[in-house]
């Protein structure tokens, strides 16, 4: 099986160098072009690339590995995100339209201006690159781990990290956003179709029929779960964390200003539901159909693949294996160009050099993006499990600081001071709450986080304005 | 819907959220096919975000942008503009 998997694993890395070249051939030199494509991501490209930007190793691994603990109720969390494809279109539109309007290129941008405050933008650019940082180290952790597992150790941890880490940067720091978008492209309909078809050539081998009743005395089938975690409120926790965040991650927030036009915001709002779908059902039910075929697997995460090699020829699992790191690259490469964007735009022109032509810029963020996959590549090699548990906060860090940027595009009285607070106010009580005393009433510590945030939001609004701000004389909008 | 059909789509998605938070309180039993009863419902509400998307797009031409009015839609000074709510 290794050497096929092998082999197709690396047939896609070659088309993906190949698909970047191409975009470097057609990207300017500009930082709107390079980090934003020059705003030309239409109708086919735009759904794709947002759905790719989300979908991480994650939905092939970690999805399938909580059915297999948990049984049917993830398929609610990540279903979820189908749901959200209403407000990730209708505030991506209007979002689009404040950066249409002024020419913002992160999001960071849209925060400072819209607040009129550097120090909204400034907290906002260390909240989230502080929470992406890990998240980065795991891209790279799955990519060692992939490689590793397919080999059967012949291709070592720190060696698959390194390609995958190196193959990210090449067409990354190349072509910009119109490498990642076109590669997007490729990687997102990887992901549907390859789900599909794991999904296709499972079934009849696994007869989900005859294993209901066994599902159902195990827990699989109960909406709290098989080990009972999906208490009512922690589900409501779930559903809202991962709603929220699938708008706020700075990467996904970014990509809307790359949209070409309004038609974009349509092909999302009716393509996102569906590629959701089967994303949120396939893996789920597969890893929880897979408690009763692969009984006690020692590594949930495994089951999915382990499942293919049950019941699939070789090639078909290696060429699944490579959905799952067209996921992973497609995940990095997003999150490493945001990144960089906001080191090159928000901290290096405002504070460092503002004379920088546009054409240093770029090249200061084509550095960023070295410097970010090598240090999340040198964070990834001691495999701390740390790491990985403060990537899963990732989702909750940033899904907390939604409220500021809802705020900003929506109540005309949100001040800068009422911001700050929330973004203070939230994060110190979702730390205090994760790994300290502070109560959570039986939700997520989020839950309360957030609504401390809101209330600190509103309240510091009001105390500080006296009415709406004024129409801002390039967009219109307060 | 109204010009840019942006209170119909808040208030599907209030709807449909409230859907699949409410199916943890639904029943295991009865199974169809190989699905509980509570997960036909999750399932209801993420099918009914694929009905939404057709229905708003291509039913209602969402979103309408500037010089782009609603079938019907008053046009003409004094009208009211494209806003949203």
């Amino acid at each position: 099986m290794s050497a096929v998997a092998l082999a197709v694993m690396g047939a896609y890395l070659v088309l993906t160098l190949a698909i970047g070249y191409l975009g470097y051939r057609r990207t300017g030199s500009t930082p709107a072009e390079y980090f934003l494509a020059g705003g030309t991501l239409g109708r086919v490209v735009f759904p794709l690339t947002m759905f790719a930007t989300l979908m991480s190793a994650f939905i092939f691994l970690g999805s399938a590995g909580f059915g297999y603990i948990h049984g049917f109720a993830w398929m609610a969390m990540i279903g979820v995100e189908a749901v959200a494809g209403i407000p990730l279109a209708l505030i991506g539109l209007r979002a689009w339209r404040r950066a249409r309007a002024a020419g913002y290129i992160t999001p960071t941008e849209f925060l400072g201006d819209a607040y009129d405050s550097s120090a909204v933008k400034l907290l906002v650019l260390a909240v989230q690159f502080g929470w992406s940082i890990p998240y980065l180290a795991i891209q790279a952790m799955g990519g060692g781990l992939l490689f590793e597992t397919i080999s059967n150790g012949a291709v070592p941890f720190w060696a698959g990290g390194l390609i995958v880490t190196v193959v990210t940067g090449a067409y990354l720091a190349l072509g910009g956003l119109r490498s990642v978008a076109w590669s997007d492209v490729l990687q997102g309909v990887a992901v549907v179709a390859l789900l599909a078809a794991a999904a296709t050539y499972l079934l009849p081998a696994i007869d989900p029929l005859a294993i209901t009743d066994a599902l159902r005395e195990s827990g699989h089938l109960a909406p709290a779960g098989a080990v009972g975690f999906f208490t009512p409120r922690i589900w409501a926790s779930f559903l809202l964390m991962n709603t929220m965040a699938v708008i706020a991650y700075p990467q996904m927030f970014q990509r809307f200003f790359a949209a070409e036009s309004e038609r974009s915001f349509r092909a999302l709002l009716v393509w996102w539901p569906v590629m959701a779908l089967i994303a949120a059902v396939v893996p789920v039910v597969l890893g929880a159909w897979g408690t009763q075929i692969l009984p006690n697997l020692g590594t949930p995460d495994q089951v999915l693949p382990a499942l293919l090699q049950e019941f699939a020829p070789a090639w078909l699992v290696g060429v699944i294996l490579g959905g799952a790191l067209a996921a992973m690259m497609s995940t990095a490469d997003s999150l490493t160009l945001t990144l960089s964007s906001l080191v090159t735009r928000d901290l290096y022109r405002d504070h460092v050099a503002p004379d920088a032509s546009e054409r240093r810029e770029t090249w200061v963020g084509r550095v960023a993006i070295v410097v970010l996959l090598a240090g999340g590549y040198l964070l990834a090699l001691p495999r701390l499990g740390t790491i990985i548990d403060l990537a899963v906060y990732f989702i909750q860090g940033n899904a907390l600081v939604l409220p500021v940027y809802l705020a900003a595009l929506y109540w005309p009285r949100a001040s800068a001071e009422g911001a700050v607070g929330a973004v203070l106010v939230g994060q110190a009580y979702f730390l205090a709450g994760t790994f300290g005393p502070a109560p959570a009433f039986g939700f997520m510590p989020f839950v309360p986080a957030l609504a401390l945030a809101c209330t600190v939001l509103v309240g510091g609004s009001l105390l500080t304005t006296e009415g709406p701000k004024p129409a801002s004389p390039v967009t219109g909008e307060p | 819907m109204s010009a840019n059909g942006t209170r119909p789509l808040w208030g599907a998605f209030v709807v449909l959220f409230g859907v699949v938070v409410a199916a943890a309180f639904g029943p295991v039993e009865p199974v169809v096919w190989a699905f509980p009863a509570w997960a036909v419902v999750v399932l209801g509400g993420v099918i009914g975000a694929v009905a939404v998307g057709v229905v708003a797009v291509v039913g209602h031409g969402w979103p309408r942008g500037a010089g782009e009015p609603a079938p019907g839609a008053r046009t003409g000074p004094g009208t009211g503009g494209e806003g949203e709510p």
